[in-house]
């Protein structure tokens, strides 16, 4: 292991903790702010003197916000199950079959993950209002489905993965689909867990679309939601709309922290063989 | 019961062939190994025969039935790897009762066949492991059991040992050989070594660039080839194969004369000695020069150059000459082989 002089060290270490700490700021104070009382939120200090839950509470008796939280994860979940599906399956075809106008598909895989979303936001959008699909939740999971990012990952995991286990399924008797399932996902393990990861914080932060699709409870999602209370007349109120945010970033963190676990036990449990 | 032929399969990859033509008949619980040095074909042609691979041309039948375009999965047929393929994320007891599980036997019985079969194969003891925590030979085993327990119609091996060490490698091919004799099923083995195609087979397929070269038993190879080629690849070592020249119409090689042995094949004829029919012989015409001897235990390779050909004996312990020495050899004019010079053909004179 590289082991750096001691004023290297130290000239790392803070460098490193100021970056931390840019980033770390700004989420600690939305929580702090979050259990501040009214008459606290423009005092000077940046923690609370008399902390309060009423914010939280606030959140889901003024704003419904659990029907906001309700639509984002279950979108989100729906979101990100289709992306997994879709991708992998598509990632089988590539890497498994040959056919013909495989080279020029997959070209096409590549060439949409190029094209910017503001290029393509108002044509899905005409498209899904002439459908009858506004403000509904298949307007936030549809047009999101194909993942191209996670097909060309899958497929590059999928080249690597050794003929011969296709080959001694298929000898046993199994079907493609069983292959793909029995056989193949479950040593995907890892790189499924990576890309939930990617797919969900990528989804549940998504902020753009929904505010373009959505318009009512039915399918307003959490982080449009928190915007109500924003207000330019009364004044933006501050408090339960950091209770909103703080409460609004958890879902991710916990996906993030269940996930990476997944990855880090498989990457022990594989690479002690040495 | 399940006898296999083939009726002139071809493959070819874009542009290479990779296999010209197979006919072949085996036949129920017949034991033949596809014999030949790396790329001629040999696993190509297994594959086909298991359904991995589309047939380019010819067909493939199993008893009755044209299975050319049926796929791998409804062969009732079992393979065991080179690399062994073992599934990672499963137990050896899974692994091998997968094939079982797929055509939906009952749990109670896939164990205990899966028991049975283990036991064949003095596995038992690793059912709950996985792959990961087995050993080279161990894998090998249960690559082995997972194709018995299904009790397939015939048995595919691609070169199942050759990631062994040698010693581990000549028990296992005896124990397959004994297992298979006991199953009786019809087996197909793929292998680049000539001692275990000699030491297993019923039959032979020698093959090189695609092309069959000879069928036959291993004696059959061993007394009769049909070509230098395979002369020169069964036995070990391989027979001598020396050029032969003509002066006056009279041939000679290796010293010796050969009189005239009919006119046309002056020049353009090679002779064949196996090592094993060389003897060492003071009054003997023809001279070789020593250049390295191997004890190979009760026996030795004399190594040497005679008549411009380089040349090898196999004699015994005490019959061998010192490094450096120049000795009289002699062998059987009955042990003399006749080749085509020229397309290397064995010629019967
Ligand atoms: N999938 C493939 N694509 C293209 N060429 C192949 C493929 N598989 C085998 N070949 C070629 O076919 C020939 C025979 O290969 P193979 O049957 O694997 O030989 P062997 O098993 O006797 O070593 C070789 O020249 C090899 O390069
Ligand atoms: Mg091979």
């Amino acid at each position: 292991m590289l082991v750096l002089s001691r004023p290297w060290r130290i000239i790392g270490q803070v460098l490193l903790f100021s970056l931390a700490a840019t980033i770390v700021a700004p989420l600690l104070l939305v929580v702090f702010t979050s259990f501040k009382p009214p008459n606290e939120i423009y005092a000077g200090l940046p923690w609370p003197q008399s902390p309060t839950f009423q914010n939280y509470i606030d959140v889901f008796e003024k704003l419904s916000l659990a029907i906001y939280l309700w639509n984002s994860i279950a979108t989100t979940v729906l979101r990100v199950a289709g992306q997994l599906v879709l991708a992998v399956l598509a990632a089988y075809a590539f890497a498994r079959f040959q056919f013909p106008g495989r080279g020029l598909l997959f070209a096409l895989v590549l060439g949409a993950m190029m094209i910017p979303h503001q290029l393509t936001f108002l044509p899905i959008y005409l498209m899904i209002t002439k459908l009858g699909w506004f403000d509904t939740w298949t307007a936030l999971i549809v047009p999101n489905l194909a993942m191209p990012l996670a097909v060309l990952l899958l497929r590059q995991h999928l080249l690597s993965f050794p003929r011969e286990l296709y080959d001694a399924a298929s000898m046993d008797g199994a079907s493609e689909l069983r292959i793909l399932w029995s056989v193949v996902l479950p040593n995907l393990k890892p790189i499924l867990a990576a890309l939930t990861i990617v797919l969900f914080v990528d989804c549940w932060n998504e902020y753009f679309w929904p505010l373009v699709v959505t318009e009512t409870e039915a399918a307003m999602t959490a982080q449009i939601g928190v915007r109500r209370f924003l207000n330019a007349e009364q004044g933006d109120d501050l408090g339960p709309l950091m209770a909103a945010m703080t409460i609004v970033s958890l879902p991710a963190l916990a996906v993030f922290l269940f996930f990476q676990r997944q990855i880090i036990q498989t990457f022990v449990s594989v690479g002690v063989k040495g | 019961m399940s006898s296999v032929r083939f009726v002139d399969v071809r493959k070819t990859f874009d542009k290479v062939v990779a296999v010209q033509g197979l006919d072949l008949s085996i036949a129920d619980g017949e034991f033949v190994v596809f014999v030949g040095p790396s790329g001629c074909g040999k696993t190509t042609s297994l594959r086909m025969l298991a359904g991995l691979e589309e047939v380019s041309n010819g067909q493939i039948w199993l008893d009755d039935s044209d299975i050319t375009r049926l796929p791998a999965k409804e062969r009732d047929m079992a393979m065991v790897f080179q690399n062994y393929a073992l599934y990672p994320h499963m137990s050896v007891a899974e692994n091998i009762g997968f094939a079982l599980t797929l055509r939906g036997v009952p749990r109670g019985q896939i164990a205990e066949r899966v028991r049975k079969a283990a036991d064949m194969v003095q596995i038992g003891h690793l059912l709950d492991r996985r792959p990961r925590e087995l050993s080279g030979g161990q894998k090998q085993r249960v690559a082995v059991c997972r194709a018995i327990v299904r009790d397939p119609k015939v048995f595919l091996f691609d070169e199942p040992l050759s990631n062994l060490d040698p010693q581990l490698r000549t028990t296992a091919r005896g124990e397959i050989r004994a297992l298979q004799r006991r199953l009786g099923t019809t087996s197909v083995y793929v292998t680049h070594d000539q001692i275990e195609a000699m030491t297993m087979a019923d039959r032979i397929v020698v093959m090189a660039d695609g092309a069959v070269q000879q069928i036959g038993s291993p004696v059959d190879l061993y007394e009769n080839p049909a070509n230098t080629f395979v002369a020169a690849f069964i036995g070990a070592p391989p027979m001598n194969i020396a050029p032969m020249s003509a002066a006056d119409g009279a041939l000679r090689a290796l010293d010796r004369d050969f009189g005239r042995i009919g006119d046309r094949l002056a020049n353009a004829c090679k002779i064949g000695v196996r090592p094993e029919s060389i003897v060492f012989r003071d009054d003997a015409p023809s001279r070789m020069s020593v250049s390295q001897v191997e004890i190979i235990g009760a026996e030795c390779l004399v190594y040497g150059e005679a008549d411009g050909a380089s040349l090898v004996a196999r004699v015994e312990r005490a019959a061998a000459p010192r490094i450096g020495e120049r000795v009289g050899f002699d062998w059987p004019a009955d042990a003399t082989y006749f080749f085509d010079a020229v397309d290397g053909r064995r010629l019967h004179i």
